[in-house]
């Protein structure tokens, strides 16, 4: 087992060496810009997070619960581990790629499970450290708290991870058990995942609609947020008791932290190990089976009746772009999330309007004392945000990963290459789109003309940040993935289309009050704006078409 | 006909030579086996040939066509098996030809009767309806030969064809080769299987560190190097050049 867990390790490590990246293969140079950038953007969203912890710890301790923090921040780390941790604990245990190989091994089934879980522990731990360590820091300073404290928190905050591990691995063996029988693995899985996020949302915003204030604008939004995280904490801790423990094993002291932190120390161990006991046996067993399940489905398949006819080479692309996004449960979840979530937030709004929050029930009566032409503004920046964090689009390329050397051997034009790419990727943002535009099609009646001309603005923003984000792929394809994970998730160049065209729609409305503020009207100020952006599209697709087609075609497959 | 005009491809920053200088021509109507170790440039060859590389000097033709001017018209005259199976495992086997049909824009009848000989010939018909990565190794091999065939090309280009195969449909595979040669198309192929080449090549080309060490009928090349196999010829130039 030790040789394999060793193997596993090295093999995480070597994902982040700046040599093994695949611009240090192109050149040194841009291998080491690349990784300076991307450490960069990693610092600057945990310094996003470090702030955030710093802000709520502030709150917490003016309340005179600076404990509570230390306690949100466990709760923090065992969410994420659940949340973010399960498609990844899911696939490395039934869908890697070396279950085949390991199995003709001389390694026990257990010691194998065991091996997969240290090396996800190892991995959520460091995640752990790094989400905790500021706000234990805080405290400690906060409280003058000794050595004794430190080194507490040290050892038990590694632990953490454990109990949502051994959840998350307990769920993943009756998922698949579960879908073994129904054998449509992928579907349930979209589905389900689709149903967590939801409920996940609906919990989410419960709590932060349920508690409102009309302060001044910065001292209510913290009095909210710490409001509102006290309410999760006192929810998740009613259900998750041992998040006491943690708490009182670094705030108490003598022999009541010791029994606190051992209590904790043991629950943890004893979870991960529990469960490599009671299903090490079984894993090896179940994921070979996985691998089977496709043979055993084919077997009894029928016959389907070919309805193919002939297709333009066009229309067959694209159809194939939009079939992967469907059947791949991480690029559906990945492209088809904000279609359910946005829907979800705005039906929890309007659901927790009758009973908390009146003022939200007195929207549509509000609405109409707003002129009409900045409603339609408002919805085509709402409709143009809810299809910015798709990356359907700005991982077209990259998902060819190494059959893009099959593209390349294909007598089809580029330009139509990247067009059905193009139209994949509008025909996604209009499903993600489309549901938030009928919920406030039929929410708010009074305004369905601007709602429809809203959404069709919104298409013209979001066609001008597809295209750009389809020409960046093209420059920065990554296709040495193994994964279809690593394919659109661990994607930097995707994060970074994102969270451009979610700067980009800022900027836009920046320019629109601008607009306004110089005297132009709020019709002409929104025409001037789309105009400018459909010129913008018009330009953009033009120079898709010719140089970054080139570029595309000519890209190689570096192994 | 494919010619090959001083080609050379350079990898790792110009560091290692994979094709040096190429200079090659093949006729139509031939069965063409290119051989050599592994690593002298064989797949980076059939990469540049296909479009899948690009050259950092010289031209490519097939058919008259030079790859580089016109290279839609040139990845029409071809047919490509690779090496690797780097397919759409979601699509069901016929979806994929289906796919590949539209691309080549083959009509429906021509796909049809197409479809239908090579799935009979290769033993594939009953696997067809099912999703790609349920296949073995072999039976992808099958269906990338098959797809390679879709569109009837003037070139079929193979790049290590008999990998996987079972013997029925590697004596297929070889039979196909045979005939496609003899309605006067090209056929290109690479392999390690020497007993293969040495049956099936009108001619062969064998590379070694990326530049060509010898070309022509294997009759021939062994008789100027008196051997009496091919494999003898093989390993007295590829070790007396080492």
């Amino acid at each position: 087992m030790f040789p394999y867990l060793k193997l596993l390790i090295r093999q995480r490590i070597a994902t982040w060496n700046p040599i093994n990246s695949q611009y240090a293969r192109k050149s040194k140079a841009r291998g080491i810009f690349a990784y300076i950038g991307f450490s960069l953007i990693a610092l600057m969203l945990y310094a996003m997070l470090v702030g955030m912890e710093y802000l709520l710890y502030g709150a917490f301790a003016q309340l005179g619960e600076p404990q509570t923090m230390l306690a949100l921040t466990g709760i923090l780390c065992t969410m994420l581990t659940i949340v973010t941790g399960f498609f990844y604990i899911f696939n490395e245990l039934f869908f890697s790629k070396d279950v085949a190989l390991v199995s003709a091994l001389p390694i026990s089934s257990r010691g194998l499970l065991t091996a997969k879980l240290i090396r996800i522990w190892l991995s959520e731990a460091c995640i752990a450290l790094a989400v905790c360590l500021p706000v234990i820091i805080l405290y400690g300073v906060g409280q003058a708290q000794g050595v004794l404290y430190y080194v507490k928190a040290l050892l038990l905050v590694p632990l953490m991870p454990m109990v949502p591990i051994a959840v998350v691995t307990l769920l993943s063996f009756l998922l698949i058990r579960v879908s073994a029988l129904w054998k449509r693995r992928e579907a349930l899985t979209v589905v389900m995942s689709m149903l967590f996020l939801g409920a996940f949302m609906w919990a989410d915003m419960r709590f932060s609609m349920s508690s409102s204030s009309d302060k001044d604008a910065m001292s209510a939004f913290v009095l909210q947020l710490v409001l509102r995280q006290k309410q999760v904490f006192d929810m998740i801790a009613g259900l998750y008791p041992p998040i006491h423990w943690f708490n009182g094993a670094l705030t108490l002291h003598g022999v009541a932290s010791l029994w606190q932190w051992l209590g904790f120390a043991i629950l943890n161990i004893g979870a991960l190990t529990a469960v490599i006991a009671a299903l090490g046996g079984a894993y090896q067993r179940l994921a070979i089976k996985q691998t089977e399940t496709l043979a055993r489905l084919n077997a009894n398949s029928k016959t389907r009746v070919d309805r193919h006819g002939m297709r333009t080479p066009l229309m067959a692309m694209y159809r194939r772009e939009l079939r992967e996004i469907f059947m791949v449960p991480i690029y559906a979840m990945n492209s088809l999330a904000s279609a359910v979530m946005f829907p979800i937030i705005a039906v929890a709004m309007i659901a927790s309007a009758g009973s908390n929050t009146p003022e939200l029930a007195m929207l549509p009566v509000m609405l109409t004392l707003v002129p009409k032409a900045l409603i339609v503004a408002i919805a085509t920046a709402l409709f143009a945000f809810t299809t910015s964090m798709n990356m359907a689009v700005s991982t077209a390329v990259s998902r060819e990963g190494k059959r893009h050397e099959f593209f390349r051997t294909l007598p089809v034009k580029p330009q139509t290459q990247l067009l059905a790419k193009l139209l994949m990727g509008l025909t996604i943002n209009l499903i993600c789109a489309l549901p938030m535009a009928l919920v406030a099609f039929f929410v708010l009646p009074a305004f369905r003309l601007q709602i429809v001309v809203g959404f069709v603005a919104a298409l013209c923003f979001s066609t001008a940040t597809a295209v750009v984000a389809l020409m960046i792929d093209v420059n920065h394809p990554k296709f040495s993935w193994k994964s279809e994970t690593e394919a659109i998730k661990q994607n930097g160049m995707a994060a970074l289309s994102m969270f451009g065209a979610m700067g980009f729609i800022a900027v836009s409305g920046g320019a629109y009050f601008g607009l306004t503020a110089l005297g132009v009207s709020l019709t002409a100020a929104l025409l001037i704006l789309c105009a400018l952006v459909l010129a913008a599209d018009v330009l953009l697709i033009r120079r898709l078409f010719s140089s970054t087609a080139k570029h595309y075609i000519l890209q190689e497959v570096r192994n | 006909m494919i010619r090959f005009e001083n080609v050379t491809k350079t990898y790792a920053g110009g560091a290692t030579k994979a094709v040096d200088d190429l200079c090659l021509e093949i006729d139509s109507g031939k069965v063409f086996g290119f051989l050599g170790p592994n690593g002298a440039g064989k797949t980076t060859t059939i990469k540049m040939m296909t479009g899948i590389l690009n050259p950092d000097s010289g031209k490519i033709w097939l058919e008259n066509v030079e790859l580089e001017k016109d290279p839609m018209t040139a990845k029409r005259m071809f047919g490509f098996v690779p090496d690797t199976f780097e397919m759409f495992e979601r699509l069901t086997g016929m979806e994929y030809l289906q796919f590949l049909a539209d691309l080549y824009l083959v009509g429906d009848a021509e796909r049809k009767a197409h479809m239908e000989k090579y799935l009979e010939l290769f033993e594939l018909k009953n696997a067809i309806q099912q999703q790609i990565r349920s296949y073995s190794h072999g039976m992808k091999q099958k269906l990338q030969i098959i797809g390679s065939l879709i569109h009837q090309p003037r070139i079929w280009i193979l790049d290590e064809p008999m990998v996987g195969l079972d013997p029925a449909s590697m004596h297929a595979l070889k039979q196909e080769m045979r005939a496609y040669c003899e309605s006067g198309k090209t056929v290109f192929f690479s392999t390690h299987v020497l007993d293969v080449a040495e049956r099936l090549c009108d001619e062969i080309g064998i590379i070694r560190q990326g530049k060509l060490i010898a070309k022509g009928e294997p009759e021939t090349l062994m008789k100027n190097d008196s051997v009496t196999t091919l494999e003898d010829l093989f390993l007295n130039l590829t070790e007396k050049e080492a």
